[in-house]
């Protein structure tokens, strides 16, 4: 049954029968979250999967344990990162930040694409969250991505759910600000005209996104994106990075070994310090890295303050990302004393340097606000979500939230065609950054024409994503690829095809269709009219 | 302002989300924090694990004398290394008049304890900048003394929240305030605390919709608290870690042992939860690394004793009464571990048992409910409390202190009649080495209960005999004196001599 199909059912109902689950996932770089809604409680609840004493979230870890006789073992989550330096060469960590690429990963004698690896973490919460009721039915769940993942890495991410077996149950992607800020509206009173900065920070990205509450009544409350930025590769991985670079500095200076001729089982164990030593620095102001494989073993004390100059080309980077995101606002440069909130988000939040860094930037340390939940939100957010989605929140009869909400999210990157003109090659763009989804519809008339007859009956399509508004041709990152073929034989310059290209309100994946319009009077539309779902791995060929 | 002014102006005003009204559970092993949700009118848990779901965090303090620095929670915990002075397990220290060595000096426990607690409030400030501290209900054990309650006022006071400290309550009142407002319906309600210290319950009678209340029974069993099972794990993990590095358990440096801790507080969870499947753990702070795998049957061996225990705990309290009108709420930390979680399933059927996720929470979110009652921000029951199991007077003796003769408590009235108060050492003063017990009721009348003195004794000088003082409640008015000769020093050695005797209330 698919989760259209329960929300029927739980309409019909009057209610959400005990053994249904719907679930926001949190699928992130560092760890994952899995959340359901209570609906006794009328609120998400994040599922435990440390089962009790540990840490709610599930390290996004992969691990496949080779054996001699027989197909090996795959290993997820904790006790994945925990024997990350028995299975250094098979342990996978942050595939997150490869999503949308088609950087294979070689294990078990297959070779894996990044969503094929983060099935196995998505199977694995939910398998977690069957075996507490194994009655347990999935009626429908929200996965979440960042606001600044490109269309494939989106598309990877629902391909990564189909994998898991998900597909028919999930509801929608959503974008991990929005979840961070439906979690923060059902907690706080967001006042009419507040603008909130939500600074999502894990451990592979950065969502910067200026909410506005445009209306908010008793009933209501209406948050319209008006900023965003941030980075897609931009997150506590990179810090680790840079401790993990200093830590290899160290080596070499001690005792003279370098990178190369460390063993991978002992690489291993520097990762691990490196995350140790970050983590750690956030609650203490000086940490002793212990090099216990070297000969002579030593030890080696790293201060918050040399942490933070070692960090100091990333912080900068950080602080001009926000600055960058206050600065080209939709509708114009937006300045810190006109934002109300700051709202922390994700564990890499959690460092101080990040809290002076606002404090910095908005001279007033009143409006930095933590998460009581950083590491949490998002997945209780999706999980809103979803509950939504299945009409759970807007039942009255359930004595449920009493707040509708309602988002004006709008796309975070120019998308549009690639031209050719010649010999050179341009980028056309048809949705501009910063338009709301619901609005992110847009079409373009183009007059086919060429010196070949294929060229009036065949046209390729490069749909293209403009990261960065300064981004050259070269830059821009591949959607898809549409071969459009078929189309009826005209002379040049005689075929109007009308490009309709258009972001979905939920998850904002483009899609897109060609129709063909004809020649005025002279040659009558031919009825082709065709909708394609672009993908970076396979042509979508469209005949007429 | 104080929390009285408070009150006053919410009766004025709204209570907006910058104020907060806390609850307080500072225990011994862990504590916890929770604060008033005014939109859900709930108590919510603040997390104090930076949002990975941890709502307690482990009473632990580091002093890092070199840079000035303290370290709280976790973080005091993990970065353990056997040179700077981790503090944990203090909270029990209260109104001893103690004082712990932080590596820099002395420090009384008193000053300790702010240190931690004005850490633990500040977490509602990393929330909202602009939280200003309305009240706070701190709750304290039920059969602590009165000293330790003052000193735990006395450091909040320290922590800088004198004005706003509402009360504090005893963790059964906030246990019934957390039922009342969660409308845990309940004619028959079992408490069961599991803690590190032990393991407590009691059987109440609740009436009127909590305004009376009335204890049917109370027991307490220090064999059965959580620290038995951090003692276990890390005397497992130090045993492997002593065979690999062929050393023995006694031999192992600080720093080693800390390192352990450190380890076996990292692997507790893992040990635990690992659903009768045996674990591999990785030493991956030794060099060079191993790993061992712990057998399901070990940790089996370990619940197993908690388990069989649990039982007789429950069919004490239950007495005579039936379990199908009991509703049970379970708290403490030791009920967040799945197996504990398992047992009490088995005994009580589902429907009867309240076993929220983080039972630690309990405690600090009834206190945060009881806060709100006090500001009236909710309707408040009265929680009269009816205990048949409680001591109705001080028992004690007559000192001389500074020239004049005061009364000396040994057993305070309100104390449980399963505490056994400490042996008393007493050298009197009188020719005849006789101990006259005396009572002190709610006005401070006092009273004889009795006189406890040997039958036969050899002579000795007036001053020359230490006598070793036990009492023990047997019923709320009933109590076995006994007294035994300790001599005095060489001179006068002990004969060995005990007499018993059954005193009562009259």
């Amino acid at each position: 049954m698919n989760w259209e199909k329960y929300r029927e059912e739980i309409t019909a109902k009057g209610n959400l029968p005990e053994d249904w689950y719907i679930l926001g996932i949190d699928l992130g770089t560092t760890n994952s979250v899995i959340s359901y809604w209570d609906n006794g409680a009328k609120r998400p609840e994040p599922i435990d999967t440390s089962n009790g004493f540990g840490k709610i979230p599930l390290p996004s870890v992969v691990q496949y344990r080779p054996e001699d006789d027989g197909e090996g073992e795959w290993v997820v989550g904790e006790e994945a990162w925990r024997s990350i330096k028995i299975y250094p060469e098979t342990t996978i960590r942050s595939i997150k930040r490869k999503m949308g690429t088609n950087e294979t990963v070689e294990l078990g004698g297959q070779e894996l694409l990044p969503e094929e690896i983060s099935a196995k973490i998505l199977r694995e919460m939910v398998d977690y969250c069957q075996s507490l009721n194994p009655k347990a039915e999935i009626a429908g769940l929200v996965v979440s991505v960042p606001y600044d993942f490109d269309d494939s890495a989106k598309k990877a991410t629902m391909r990564a759910a189909e994998i898991a077996g998900l597909a028919d149950k999930l509801i929608c992607l959503m974008e991990e600000p929005k979840a961070a800020a439906l979690a923060y509206n059902f907690r706080r009173e967001l006042a009419q005209d507040e603008k909130i900065l939500v600074f999502d920070f894990g451990g592979g990205t950065l969502d910067i996104t200026l909410f506005h509450v445009s209306e908010k009544t008793d009933t209501k409350i209406k948050l319209q994106v008006i900023a965003e930025g941030g980075e897609a590769q931009h997150g506590g991985d990179n810090i680790d990075e840079i401790i993990l670079a200093k830590c290899h500095d160290l080596i070499g200076e001690k005792i003279g070994l370098s990178p190369a001729d460390i063993a991978p089982e002992n690489g291993a164990e520097l990762i691990l310090r490196a995350r140790e030593a970050k983590e750690r620095l956030s609650g203490v102001k000086s940490f002793r890295i212990p090099f216990t494989f070297c000969i002579p073993p030593f030890v080696e004390l790293l201060t918050r303050e040399q942490f933070e100059e070692l960090c100091a080309d990333f912080i900068d980077k950080t602080r001009k990302l926000v600055q960058k995101a206050l600065r080209e606002a939709y509708s114009g440069a937006i300045y810190p004393d006109q934002i109300d909130r700051v709202l922390l988000e994700g564990g890499s939040a959690q460092m101080p340097w990040v809290r002076d860094m606002f404090i910095e930037i908005f001279n007033d340390e009143n409006k930095i606000y933590t998460s009581e939940r950083p590491a949490l939100d998002i997945s209780l957010g999706a999980t809103y979500y979803a509950a939504m989605k299945m009409g759970l929140l807007s039942a009255a009869d359930m004595e449920a939230e009493t707040l509708d909400v309602e988002f004006e999210v709008s796309t975070p990157h120019d998308i549009g065609l690639e031209i050719q003109s010649g010999t050179k090659k341009s980028f056309f763009p048809m949705i501009r950054r910063g338009t709301p989804y619901a609005l992110a519809k847009k079409s373009h008339i183009f007059t086919l024409s060429g010196n070949q007859p294929e060229d009036m009956t065949n046209l390729d399509l490069r749909i293209l994503e403009r990261i960065n508004k300064d981004d050259n041709i070269d830059d821009c990152k591949l959607i898809g690829e549409v071969s459009i073929t078929g189309l009826p034989q005209r002379p040049s310059g005689k075929t109007r095809l009308k490009v309709m290209l258009m972001v979905e309100e939920e998850g904002g994946l483009v899609k897109g269709a060609v129709e063909d319009l004809g020649f005025n009077e002279e040659y009558a539309p031919s009825g082709y009219n065709e909708h394609f779902d672009p993908s970076r791995f396979a042509k979508r060929v469209l005949g007429g | 302002m104080s929390w009285k002014k408070y009150r006053e102006h919410f009766k004025l005003h709204r209570m907006d989300e910058d104020h907060f009204v806390l609850g307080l559970d500072f225990g011994n092993a862990t504590s916890a924090i929770a604060y008033f949700d005014v939109i859900r009118e709930n108590a919510e848990i603040l997390d104090i694990s930076g949002g990975y779901g941890k709502p307690a965090a482990p009473t632990a303090l580091q002093y890092i004398a070199a840079s000035k620095e303290w370290i709280f929670g976790e973080y005091a915990i993990l970065n353990a290394n056997g040179q700077d002075s981790l503090l944990t397990g203090f909270a029990e220290n209260l109104g001893g008049g103690a004082y712990l060595d932080i590596g820099d000096g002395n420090r009384s426990v008193v000053d300790i304890a702010a240190i931690y607690i004005e850490e633990l409030i500040a977490n509602c400030r990393s929330i909202n900048p602009k939280a200003v501290v309305s009240g706070i209900v701190a709750v304290v054990p039920d059969f602590v003394a009165s000293e330790a309650k003052t000193a735990l006022s006395a450091a909040v006071a320290k922590a800088g929240y004198e004005n706003l400290l509402i009360d504090l309550v005893e963790e059964r009142q906030a246990v019934f305030a957390f039922c009342h407002h969660n409308k845990i319906a309940a004619n028959k309600l079992m408490w069961l605390d599991f803690g590190d210290r032990g393991l407590r319950g009691g059987l109440y009678e609740i009436k009127d919709d909590y305004n009376t209340i009335e204890c049917l029974a109370a027991d307490f069993n220090e064999e059965l608290g959580s620290a038995f099972i951090d003692r276990e794990i890390y005397n497992l993990l130090a045993g492997f870690y002593c065979r690999t590095q062929k050393t023995q358990l006694d031999e192992l440096s600080k720093t080693e042992q800390e390192q352990i801790l450190t380890f076996a507080y990292g692997h507790k969870d893992v040990l635990l939860n690992n659903d009768g499947k045996d674990t591999r753990i990785y030493y991956n702070f030794v060099y060079p690394p191993f790993s061992e795998v712990v057998s399901a049957s070990r940790i089996a061996g370990m619940a197993w004793a908690w388990e069989n225990g649990l039982e007789d705990f429950v069919n004490r309290l239950l007495g005579n009464h039936f379990t199908d009108d009991i509703t049970v709420i379970c708290t403490g930390g030791g009920f967040e571990m799945p197996w504990a979680k398992k047992k009490i399933a088995q005994i009580f059927d589902t429907k009867q048992l309240y076993l929220q996720k983080n039972p630690k929470g309990i405690l600090a979110q009834g206190a945060t409910l009881y806060a709100a009652q006090k500001l009236e921000l909710l309707r408040s029951p009265k929680f009269e409390i009816a205990d048949g199991h409680k001591t109705q007077v001080d028992i004690g003796i007559s000192i001389t202190q500074g020239g004049k003769q005061r009364f000396y408590a040994i057993i305070e009235r309100g104390s449980w009649l399963w505490q056994k108060p400490k042996t008393t050492y007493i050298i009197p003063t009188g020719e005849n080495a006789e101990i006259e017990l005396l009572t002190r009721d709610e006005t401070g009348r006092i009273s004889p209960l009795g006189i406890a003195k040997f039958k036969s004794m050899p002579k000795r000088p007036q001053g020359t005999t230490r006598i070793a003082l036990d009492l023990e409640p047997t019923d709320n008015d009933r109590y076995t004196v006994k007294i035994k000769d300790l001599g005095f020093g060489e001179i006068y050695p002990a004969t060995g001599l005990v007499e018993r005797f059954d005193m009562r209330i009259v």
